[in-house]
């Protein structure tokens, strides 16, 4: 039974992580009906980059605590702008 | 948005600026309606060669009964008709129709981070309308050698992503066609294309700090098929721009995805330098 008002807490995308906008993990494509935790992080269509969050240590100038930097689901939602939402109808001007 | 084939028959230029969904279901409709034609062309083309050897075996078996070679000269006629139509019919949307499942996968790798509202611009060419002609020149290596070199940016899309970044990428062929006179005596041609896939990103800044900024390795981070190339990254503030080139049609769809992959992997580590920095900024406070 998912509670009311139950906000998906997973990040999910293919380029970069945002939040699931999903209303409930049931038939969910990302998730799996709940069984993948970070469906971002575990996607397996990356072709070549089975690596893709990982990164050579020498690329973080100048950073410190490379753990910190990992993505966090904050960080996901930060991604997706409220303001940048869209109309419904796209015949208005 | 239903597709209209009179003009996509007469043009070969599909053209429009619409949701994903929308522009997914259109790119198949297009690849449907190509189907068609295709189907259309050989019956045509088919019924042209029987009537062709009909009209033949009139004229030669046949011949000492005057009305059979009045046929077989009808069948002749008949079935240079029906050859011409099938070599017109449809010829510019079906000279390129693999462009169309190309355009359709490339838009496939929008899908998961693009809000299914937002518009998508796309022009894609399946004749050859947009080539021009880049140079012309003698090609000493053979007899009468000439080769011509052509550019032809047949497919162009533009989206804005979920992030604020907008993308612009497009896909260029780069034709050579060489011809010649063989040891023989008779005239032979060869084509070879190359293409190029271009994109360029409009990044939020606020997000994604300085990729500039990084170290020369970040640019590593793009790969490709073995097929294809990086022959540049280029990173300004707000704008990343890159462009490689691939030789066999068949890792052409591979390589925009991977180049969108490769962008993103630079984005996302130069974002999470930023809000490291931001964090650290805001802790010394």
């Amino acid at each position: 039974m998912i509670p009311p008002g139950w906000k998906c807490t997973r990040r999910i995308g293919f380029l970069f992580p945002h939040p699931c906008d999903r209303i409930s993990p049931i038939d969910c494509p990302h998730c799996d009906n709940g069984r993948i935790d970070d469906p971002y992080a575990r996607r397996l269509d990356r072709g070549e980059y089975n690596d893709y969050e990982d990164y050579d240590d020498s690329l973080f100038v100048g950073a410190v605590g490379r753990s910190a930097m990992d993505f966090t689901e904050a960080d996901g939602e930060n991604l997706v702008r409220p303001e940048e939402d869209f109309e419904d109808d796209l015949t208005e001007s | 948005m239903s597709i209209d084939a009179s003009q996509l028959k007469t043009s070969g230029v599909y053209a429009s600026q619409t949701p994903l969904g929308t522009l997914l279901s259109d790119l198949a409709e297009i690849e449907q309606i190509c189907r068609k034609w295709r189907g259309y062309r050989k019956t045509v083309g088919w019924t042209g060669a029987l009537l062709l050897l009909a009209g033949l075996a009139f004229l030669i078996v046949l011949n000492d009964f005057p009305a059979l070679v009045v046929a077989g000269i009808a069948c002749l006629v008949a079935a240079v008709v029906c050859i011409i139509a099938a070599f017109r019919f449809a010829r510019n949307p079906l000279r390129h129709t693999d462009r169309c499942a190309t355009a359709r996968a490339i838009a496939e790798t929008l899908r998961d981070d693009t809000h299914p509202k937002s518009p998508v611009t796309v022009r894609m060419s399946l004749g050859d309308q947009a080539r021009t002609l880049l140079k012309q020149q003698e090609w000493s290596a053979r007899r009468k050698g000439q080769q011509k070199f052509f550019a032809d940016e047949w497919l162009t899309i533009e989206n804005a992503f979920l992030d604020g970044s907008v993308m612009t990428e497009s896909v260029t062929d780069l034709v050579r066609q060489r011809s010649y006179v063989n040891a023989r005596g008779k005239s032979k041609s060869k084509t070879r294309t190359h293409h190029v896939v271009a994109m360029r990103f409009k990044y939020p800044e606020d997000l994604y700090g300085d990729p500039g900024r990084l170290p020369e390795g970040a640019r590593q981070l793009v790969k490709t098929p073995s097929t294809a190339a990086v022959r540049g990254v280029e990173i300004r503030p707000g704008q990343l721009k890159l462009k490689a080139t691939v030789s066999s049609s068949k890792d052409l769809i591979a390589t925009s995805k991977m180049l969108q992959l490769g962008v993103y992997r630079i984005l996302n580590l130069s974002r999470k330098i930023a809000a490291h920095s931001r964090a650290a900024e805001g802790g010394s406070r």
